[in-house]
């Protein structure tokens, strides 16, 4: 067993959590902690089963005896710990936090059988619920609400973003550029920053970059739960999923083989995420409503893109990751593969649609840029930082 | 086709960038951990005060004197808004319609009440 299986597995423990609690509440009609106990202590074990199908990767046992696990934790324990510092800073989390994810928890753990009346309450507009299940799941172990599982959930998100894009490299390039794949990632300001703020984000992009890596590694069932859990995420994380599926079947493979363990994995997620979609009603306060009116606005396009530039590109809370990693991707472009082509493309086509979006929202445009292009760029940043890093010659290779 | 020297290069620079960016992070935790007070407020804890008034109650209204010409993308609106909803769920506040239901939680200049409804 590869290390990095460990870190795929953790994500598959915490979407395992998020589905028992779908069901317990859907089954049994409000927050029940028996349920969702025994659903896990029944359940739990077969991921040891799912984690036992999962061939080692030759290129990982080639390695493994080179990554350290020691090396590993000695260099990250300072990131690890800014983490905590920053979680520890806002223990209730910033805005979206408090008043989305863990509003949404609270709801489901205080209200009983009218926990339904929350699915008619979409202030933040229909966003899907991974990281409210996650947290009430958390209670139902805890017995009461408190503020340390959201704390522990965002550390918990985080490390396994680190670990895997550190282990998800190895066996990919030496362990010196794996490593500092890891440390730049962990040395972005905004990224430990907002990990740490208790957002859905990280999970966005845990769960991009798990399905990214269990596609490229052939754990076709595995990727497609991850990317069921993607879309369980946050809307964003659909969009991205869909896009990148499209252009996987398109760019990179149509074979029956391997798209029906995919597919069989995407469709044990689904109902998690169509069911609570279809029951949501209401968006009074209506910050997700686009008109096509807009599109036609070149002072809008012009004023996202100068925005994007100062914010983002040129933007210091992003340690230089939106320079380095287009500069590095395009040096070493001989070196890309297949599958770094198609997602590159894919993220591609996601900023466009986003771009668009952003141009045509019916609300404060302004605003909605200040509060939420960050965050659409800090959920692709890891994914960004492992086909950088993933192309990167060895010292020793030329070209 | 790149050098080794060229690469190494690159290595030391990412190597300084992140050095630097690492420093960047930790003087900024300092100035935010000296900025903030020690105590970590619930969010809405002034509101606590009108949860037994709602112990049982669904759906409140929620009102504000503070106008606004787009309240729903406005901090000084929102804020306390959602704060309340948090403080107080699983009672769910209607912004939108504030006296449509049988309590409304006033948030005015006079201060924090829970107001009943006379006319329903």
């Amino acid at each position: 067993m590869s290390i990095v299986s460990l870190f795929l597995m953790a994500g598959a423990a915490a979407g395992l959590s998020a589905q028992v609690m779908f069901y317990s509440l859907f089954l049994s009609g409000k927050f029940n902690p028996a349920i969702v106990i025994t659903a896990h202590v029944v359940l739990l074990p077969l991921l040891f089963l799912l984690n036992r199908s999962i061939k080692s990767d030759t290129r990982d046992n080639n390695t493994r005896s080179e990554i350290s696990l020691y090396v590993f934790f000695g260099v990250f324990v300072l990131f690890v710990a800014l983490l905590i510092a920053w979680v520890c800073l806002r223990p209730y989390g910033d805005w979206d936090a408090w008043a989305l994810w863990n509003f949404r928890a609270n709801f489901i753990f205080r209200a009983g059988e009218r926990w339904q009346d929350i699915l008619h309450f979409n202030l933040h507009g229909h966003q899907p619920w991974f990281l409210p299940f996650l947290i009430a799941s958390g209670w139902a172990f805890s017995g009461h609400e408190d503020m340390f599982i959201p704390m522990a959930v965002a550390v918990l998100a985080t490390v396994l973003v680190i670990g895997l894009v550190v282990y998800g490299l190895s066996g990919r390039v030496s362990r010196g550029i794996a490593l500092l794949a890891g440390v730049y990632l962990c040395s972005i300001p905004y990224f430990l920053q907002h990990a740490a703020s208790q957002y859905a984000d990280i999970w966005v992009a845990y769960y991009l970059l798990a399905a990214v890596i269990g596609m490229e590694r052939g754990y076709m069932f595995l990727s497609g739960i991850f990317w069921g859990l993607l879309c369980l995420s946050k809307n964003e994380g659909m969009v991205l999923a869909v896009v990148m599926l499209v252009a996987v079947f398109m760019g990179i493979t149509r074979s029956k083989e391997l798209w029906r363990p995919l597919m069989i994995g995407l469709a044990c997620i689904l109902p998690s995420v169509l069911i609570p979609q279809m029951l949501m009603t209401g968006d009074p306060a209506g910050i997700n409503k686009v008109s096509w009116v807009y599109l036609g606005d070149m002072g809008r396009w012009r004023d996202f893109v100068q925005f994007f530039f100062q914010q983002v590109v040129f933007g210091k809370h992003w340690g230089g990751l939106w320079i380095i990693a287009p500069l590095l991707l395009a040096l070493f472009r001989k070196r890309w593969d297949k599958y770094t082509k198609v997602y590159l493309c894919s993220l591609a086509v996601f900023l466009v649609i986003f771009m668009a979006l952003y141009v045509m929202v019916c609300n404060d445009f302004q605003w909605r840029m200040a509060v939420s292009l960050d965050r659409l760029m800090f959920q692709i940043a890891p994914l960004m930082v492992y086909l950088t890093w993933k192309n990167f010659p060895d010292l020793s290779s030329r070209g | 086709m790149h050098s080794g020297s060229f690469k190494k290069t690159l290595i030391v620079l990412i190597v300084l960038l992140a050095l630097v960016n690492t420093g960047g992070q930790i003087c900024r935790l300092l100035e935010q951990k000296s900025s903030l007070s020690s105590a970590h407020p619930y969010p809405g804890a002034t509101f606590l005060s009108l949860r037994p008034g709602l112990k049982g109650v669904p759906m409140a209204g929620y009102f504000t004197d503070r106008t606004s010409t787009h309240p729903s993308t406005d901090v000084g609106v929102m804020f306390p808004y959602q704060q309340a909803q948090y403080a107080l769920s699983p009672t769910l506040l209607d912004y939108y319609h504030p006296f449509a239901y049988e309590w409304t939680v006033f948030n005015t200049k006079d201060g924090i009440k829970l107001v009943r409804n006379k006319a329903l």
